[in-house]
């Protein structure tokens, strides 16, 4: 049965690149698709910096790893390289309540948040993740150091945001 | 947990996912809510429920397994002896994972067992399969993408049709054997637990006016909105099912529900019962003379009553 079960991962994975390459993102915020041809179960995904934050400007380059009974489980999302972010941990995971199935709660992400379902879709998912980068989630950080310091300092948080995408952008 | 200080006879928060708040009989009236809940978990912590070890669906278990389970609550037990009395011989047990609602109802297992074992098999399941492919405008009609219930949909129509058409690969009719193989199987399973939300969701969608009244917070009891509930708590794999749920899905499936209610609620030793009526076509009655799939509730968890 785990055949059939990735056989149709790839069918519904072809599908969502079907469509976001047919329709592209709202306002081109983000492209994404499998880095190979011969791997649809990981993508590579290019966010752009949503506007007035301090992200803009930046190209943000996340990886999707989905696993064999996708969509009944959700997929992995990780910042390479990591980026700051008070829901991102040091390594780049995305720590976000939608890639979060309502038993498994590493965070206490608050109930009424929404959670994984097969109903999701990588556009969805990447659309959350880019507004929580304009407001971060601090009820349920990864990320604490940058948590307190955008509570306790937002000018220094922001500061250093834009270093580190000039930095990405090796400016 | 809830503190155990809350005492019997106060008024129960959340009334509607428990039922306890009614409990009129003198040897459960002493127990307080978060104690009854307590020896719930408790059983159910000793069963291994709460382990992923358990099987998603069991075999045909005798009642005295179900029995054993309740050494020192007499209440209980007496209730059980009064199931088995009523015909109800057997009990399946399912995974206590937040899905054993749709897994084992209506049409996930005990409704294809009961096409099954329909007296004109052809046209029991020539009627679950016209049943099933109305769902499909009803899921589009929600706002639901092809590429996300269609899959499932198919595992499911596949599931039910196997007991008329040997199955392509195999060629093998479903037996029983074979429905508890698919069932135990998580693929499978999933699939056809996550086609059974979607269509939950799209039933409420479809007929906002009858549900929106009753639409609540599982947790908090705040009413909700048609869409952020059946985001959250009907699409949601592992978020467990209530009346409003088993409501919808049985009207989508067309199938008749009796759910048998061992929580404590009511007194004497008859077990409250409550229906959930719709028209079903071609299946056999059961001793109680009744077509419906009959499911054993306790605090949080549904398992399958059989005779």
């Amino acid at each position: 049965m785990n055949k059939s079960s990735s056989a149709s991962a790839l069918r519904r994975l072809m599908t969502e690149y079907k469509q976001l390459t047919e329709g592209g993102s709202p306002d081109d915020m983000f492209t994404a698709g499998p880095i190979s041809e011969s791997d649809f179960f990981t993508w590579e995904a290019l966010i752009s910096g949503p506007k007035d934050t301090p992200f803009e400007g930046g190209i943000f380059v996340a990886k999707l790893t989905f696993p064999s009974d996708y969509p009944l489980s959700p997929f992995k999302m990780k910042f390479e390289p990591p980026i700051l972010h008070p829901n991102v941990y040091a390594d780049g995971n995305v720590c976000i309540s939608i890639l979060h199935t309502p038993g498994d709660d590493p965070t206490h992400y608050e109930a009424a948040s929404e959670r994984w379902s097969p109903v999701q879709s990588v556009e969805k998912v990447i659309l959350s993740v880019i507004s929580m980068l304009a407001e971060p989630n601090l009820e349920s950080g990864a990320n604490i150091d940058c948590c307190k310091l955008y509570r306790d300092n937002k000018p220094e948080y922001e500061r250093r945001v834009r270093a580190m995408v000039r930095e990405q952008l090796g400016l | 947990m809830e503190s155990n200080t809350q005492r019997s006879g106060e008024p129960a928060e959340q009334s509607q996912d428990t039922g306890l708040s009614g409990a009129k009989d003198p040897e459960l009236a002493k127990l307080s809510r978060a104690q009854l809940l307590e020896l719930n978990q408790k059983f159910l912590e000793e069963t291994g429920l709460e382990t992923r070890e358990r099987a998603l669906i069991s075999q045909r278990l005798p009642m005295t397994v179900l029995r054993g389970e309740y050494d020192g609550a007499p209440t209980f037990v007496r209730r059980i002896d009064w199931l088995e009395s009523k015909g109800y011989k057997t009990v399946r047990r399912s995974r206590g994972d937040g899905d054993c609602f749709y897994r084992c109802t209506s049409i996930a297992f005990a409704y294809v067992e009961k096409v099954l074992n329909a007296p004109d098999v052809a046209l029991a399941v020539a009627s679950a399969l016209s049943t099933l492919e109305a769902t499909l405008p009803l899921l589009k009609a929600a706002g639901f993408e092809p590429m996300v219930y269609e899959d499932f949909y198919e595992v499911f129509r596949s599931v039910i049709e196997q007991i008329v058409t040997p199955d392509a690969a195999t060629g093998e009719r479903l037996t029983p054997d074979i429905l508890l193989e698919a069932f135990q199987e998580p693929q499978a399973s999933n699939s056809i637990v996550v086609y059974l939300r979607l269509l939950t969701s799209a039933q409420i969608r479809a007929a906002e006016d009858d549900y929106s009244a009753f639409l609540f917070h599982p947790d908090t009891g705040e009413p909700m909105g048609v869409r952020e509930f059946c985001e959250s708590f009907v699409e949601a794999i592992g978020r467990e099912a209530d009346h409003v749920q088993i409501t919808a899905l049985a009207r989508a499936l067309k199938v008749n529900v009796r759910i048998a209610y061992l929580d404590g609620r009511g007194s004497g030793d008859a077990v409250e019962f409550v229906e959930f009526q719709n028209r079903i076509d071609g299946l056999e009655s059961d001793s109680s003379g009744s077509n419906a799939v009959v499911l054993l509730y306790r605090p949080g968890h549904y398992d399958i009553l059989e005779t």
